[in-house]
């Protein structure tokens, strides 16, 4: 019976019908997400448990296929974990016979799903661990500095921002802007838009407050700066690599033994 | 901001027609060996014209070629040629020029409306650093011209039975730059809004579906219920979802608003 129930746990069959559930509802949610932005916005720049409790349980009939989709994605993460143990315990008690070359082969595809494993635990953790400053907490103002306090008392003044313009076809719109924070430490630094900076487990973001498209030519705007500190975020960029390595490995390994 | 008199649009129907001729050489004629030549005159005319396109706003925009669908006949057209140049079954890889002929209408006509609404190119800003994006759009459109070339010969194996491997081929090589175009665009999402997926973004909700799916085809060879005719239609069958999600709807959106 255990033998039975753990077959279906590690199968493809379950893999197959997961797949299907999970495609449905990212399209499922794409849909809500385009006709409900407003909704959705603030997922964004909060902890999943924030949200739901703010967003998600007020808004249910166009919010039900959020949880339903961790769910579902969840399943899949015991389902690979299974895979993978299965497949491992397998390929391990048959490598003296096989040699190293085909053992390594035979297990790429386990190494593969172990990357896809650590991507989901990546982005569960991005979602629902660290913190996520909220819209507008952190400003910087044109003509004033603005002392805040992060979590864990780490004090730090955000200078104003500072922007240079495009010339020529695109003359009056913004090329970059930047801010210069100073920590409480007296440590100083600069931080521009989508060139964050890494500070003491945090992340720092600059980005242009409202509608970036709308702003006056040649005008300074006032900018937000997202602070977040994230775990997830090493582990999904770094497994996303390495899985497209594993399997450009794998198929050429196969194309070489056909 | 944006100067349409400087686009060179005679490029981009003197490459459609030159598709067009090259799909008539599909068939046995005084044609049939001007097939090839045809086929990279166009992709060279093509390449003119999304020149002048990333020049037309009077400074050169590398994103602004790669990412309008006006890029996918570009890169159908490239993988095209290169698996003509490579395979030993030249006659069967050259029919995916009629999909080629067939896009590069659709995206001619599409210009016209995009140029038409005066939103064919767009600013730049740093929220768009020009080497992620360009990098993104790039491997992204490249991952979607391999996928519909795998709808393609996945039809071709249902009429003839005689093409498993070219599109089970074409779908590994989507899965992979698809993977690729996932990572670098994780890279700006992250830079330019803080999370490597944008959860109020319908375009990376439809990306992950997509790719999903890719991951669903790979497993079913391990099914014994899924031999190729079966696998390859399901693969023809979603060239509709996909081309819709990815294409025709974002392209109305456009349109409509």
């Amino acid at each position: 019976m255990g033998n039975r129930i753990w077959k279906f746990l590690a199968g493809v069959h379950l893999t197959l019908w997961l797949l299907w559930a999970s495609i449905a509802l990212f399209v499922t949610g794409g849909l809500y997400v385009k006709s409900d932005k407003a909704i959705f916005d603030p997922l964004n720049q909060m902890l999943l448990e924030d949200w739901l409790r703010e967003w998600g349980a007020g808004n249910l009939d166009k919010t039900w296929w959020l949880p339903l989709l961790a769910l579902v994605l969840f399943l899949l993460g015991i389902n690979t974990a299974c895979c993978i143990l299965d497949r491992l315990a397998y390929h391990w008690n048959r490598r003296r016979r096989t040699g190293t070359r085909t053992f390594l082969a035979k297990i790429t595809p386990t190494l593969i799903h172990a990357c896809f494993g650590i991507i989901l635990a990546g982005h569960f953790a991005s979602m629902c661990v660290g913190f996520r400053s909220r819209s507008m907490e952190f400003v910087s103002r044109p003509g004033e500095t603005a002392h805040y306090t992060l979590p864990g008392n780490l004090e730090m003044a955000v200078g104003e921002p500072r922007c240079e313009f495009f010339q020529g076809p695109f003359a009056g719109s913004i090329r970059q802007c930047r801010t210069e924070i100073v920590f409480g430490s007296g440590e100083r630094r600069q931080v521009e838009i989508a060139r964050p900076l890494h500070w003491n487990g945090f992340q720092i973001h600059l980005r242009q407050a409202g509608s970036p498209g709308k702003a006056a030519p040649y005008a300074t705007p006032e900018c937000e700066l997202l602070v977040k500190s994230d775990p997830g975020l090493g582990l999904i960029m770094a497994c996303f690599f390495v899985l497209i390595l594993l399997t450009l490995y794998y198929y050429a390994e196969e194309k070489a033994t056909d | 901001m944006t100067e349409p008199n400087a686009i060179p649009y005679w490029a981009q129907y003197a490459a459609a027609a030159a598709f067009g001729l090259s799909a008539l050489a599909c068939r046995p004629g005084r044609l049939k060996a001007a097939g090839p030549f045809l086929l990279l005159a166009g992709l060279l005319l093509q390449s003119w014209f999304l020149l002048g396109l990333g020049r037309s706003s009077g400074m050169f925009l590398p994103n602004t070629i790669v990412s309008l669908e006006v890029f996918l006949p570009w890169a159908l057209a490239a993988l095209a040629l290169v698996h003509r140049a490579c395979s030993d079954r030249k006659e069967a890889a050259h029919t995916a020029v009629i999909l080629i002929f067939a896009v590069a209408l659709l995206t001619t006509l599409q210009t016209r409306v995009l140029a038409a609404q005066g939103s064919l190119v767009y600013p730049p800003g740093p929220m768009h650093p020009a080497g992620w994006v360009t990098t993104f759009f790039f491997t992204e459109s490249m991952a979607y011209a391999a996928f519909f070339l795998a709808c393609w010969f996945a039809l071709g194996h249902l009429r003839r039975r005689n093409l498993p491997h070219t599109f089970h081929n074409y779908l590994i090589l989507s899965f992979v730059l698809f993977s690729l175009s996932q990572v670098l665009g994780a890279v700006w999402s992250y830079l330019g809004w803080a999370v490597p997926f944008h959860l109020s973004s319908d375009r990376h909700y439809n990306s992950a579906a997509f790719w999903l799916f890719l991951a669903l085809y790979l497993h079913l060879k391990f099914l014994p219920g899924w031999p190729a005719p079966r696998r390859a239609r399901l693969v023809a069958i979603a060239f509709i979802p996909v081309l819709y999600f990815r294409y025709l709807a974002y392209f109305l959106g456009k349109w409509t608003s």
